[in-house]
């Protein structure tokens, strides 16, 4: 996960703070789906990811 | 006169054009929490800090007044090398100022407690280690949040002597533009700790620091436990009974007068809204020895307002008053508190009120 997320960002560096807090964790209130199903490990971020996997990047909803 | 104000649903400023008339200008951010704003008075740009929430905090910049921004990478706490849920993460940009003379220069306090530097005008900051790295900061805590935070850097023109509020962390003093630091708490008190702990400097719970421009040796605290004044540069403090009530969030010195100050007073301290529900202003213009409620045009019954830490300023030069609450209104006092225009009643609830400067 670590690894395809770093790819990402080469491209696009803005958006790294806006996914990932000041150590590289997963935001408190974004999720990550590999093929649909939650990543596990929201601090290394070492979840597998095969080839040629679908990854949702979300961010819940709330406030008012 | 421009003043700007940042509420948890956007920015505004709002141009002068006669007493009690104040009219929108400009807004920016709608829908976002603006915790904090810096008109830069040596460079006239101006700075917004942001918390998206779940996409963290962001600082802008805007070099045409307003009209637009651009975004600079907001401090920003080294990766340490083990992976942990305790490694420290900027929660919050809590309060922005000029370091010194040279434009550019910044200071970003911030929750959960780093004090950090710029010397380009944010394209890159350095976390303040001498600070950080204090041992006492173990002690430190949070009050309201869950992490201790800066919210009051008090700057002397030339840079070199800078004071750091920390709720709830102590004031902490440095004589050499932050190589070192030291706290002083002399006379100041936490009655609501543990006996032991009552006196700790580093569990001292300064809400907010304001000084004279004219005689920075005067400065005022509102402490969570009450009301304190310095009369050496925030070495010694003094407790001062404030009636209606020593609580509050917001104060602000009179620019020329050291002899003159505001609070706004909340019933302590886990209530939090006005004594007997009437919003006043509280008022000292000898030194802190009697105060006065000042406000007329204010509610006088049924508020629930309360004024944050950053939400009343002091225009430096007219010593023009600007108030606004968590309620959404925005007040504004030209005769020094006396009495008070209602700017407008319809704003999210207001995180800071800044004038602009240059």
């Amino acid at each position: 996960m670590s690894e395809a997320l770093s790819r990402v960002f080469r491209d696009n560096p803005g958006l790294r703070s806006y996914v990932l807090d000041d150590q590289g964790r997963l935001r408190t209130h974004i999720v990550i789906y590999v093929d649909g199903r939650p990543v596990r490990d929201r601090i290394a971020l070492a979840d597998p990811v095969g080839e040629g996997a679908e990854i949702h990047v979300m961010q819940a909803l709330s406030g008012g | 006169m421009l003043l700007h104000v940042g509420t948890r649903k956007g920015y505004l400023a709002l141009r002068r054009f006669g007493r009690g008339d104040w009219r929108c200008e400009r807004t920016a951010f709608i829908g976002d929490p603006v915790s904090q704003l810096l008109p830069d008075p040596r460079d006239g740009k101006l700075y917004a800090a942001l918390n998206l929430g779940h996409f963290g905090v962001k600082l802008r910049v805007s070099e045409d007044g307003g009209a637009s921004f651009s975004e600079l990478p907001a401090p920003a706490y080294g990766k340490e090398e083990a992976s942990s849920e305790k490694a420290p993460s900027v929660d919050l940009l809590w309060c922005l100022e000029p370091a010194g003379p040279d434009p550019g220069s910044l200071w970003c306090g911030t929750i959960p407690g780093g004090l950090f530097r710029s010397n380009d005008g944010g394209r890159s900051w350095a976390l303040n280690e001498a600070l950080w790295n204090q041992p006492s900061r173990e002690r430190w805590f949070g009050g309201g949040y869950p992490h201790p935070g800066i919210h009051s850097v008090l700057v002397e023109p030339g840079g070199r002597r800078v004071i750091a509020g920390v709720s709830c962390g102590g004031v902490w003093i440095s004589e050499d533009s932050g190589e070192s630091w030291r706290v002083h708490t002399e006379g100041m008190f936490a009655d609501y700790m543990p006996p032991e702990s009552r006196e700790d400097p580093a569990i001292q719970d300064p809400h907010r620091l304001s000084w004279c421009d004219a005689d920075p040796r005067r400065i005022w605290c509102q402490h969570h436990n009450g009301f304190f004044r310095s009369d050496d540069g925030g070495v010694t403090w003094t407790s001062l009974d404030v009636p209606p009530s020593s609580f509050g969030f917001a104060v602000a010195a009179h620019p020329g007068d050291p002899q003159t100050a505001w609070s706004v007073p909340l019933v302590k301290d886990e209530c939090r809204v006005p004594v007997d529900r009437r919003m006043v202003v509280a008022r000292t213009r000898d030194g802190g020895e009697s105060w006065e409620s000042v406000g007329r045009g204010l509610p006088e019954g049924d508020s629930f307002a309360v004024v944050y830490r950053h939400g009343l300023d002091v225009h430096p030069a007219e010593a023009v008053l600007a108030m606004a609450t968590t309620t959404g209104a925005l007040w504004i006092s030209e005769d020094l508190g006396d009495s008070w225009d209602l700017v407008t009643a319809e704003l999210a609830p207001v995180y800071c009120v800044r004038f602009d400067r240059a």
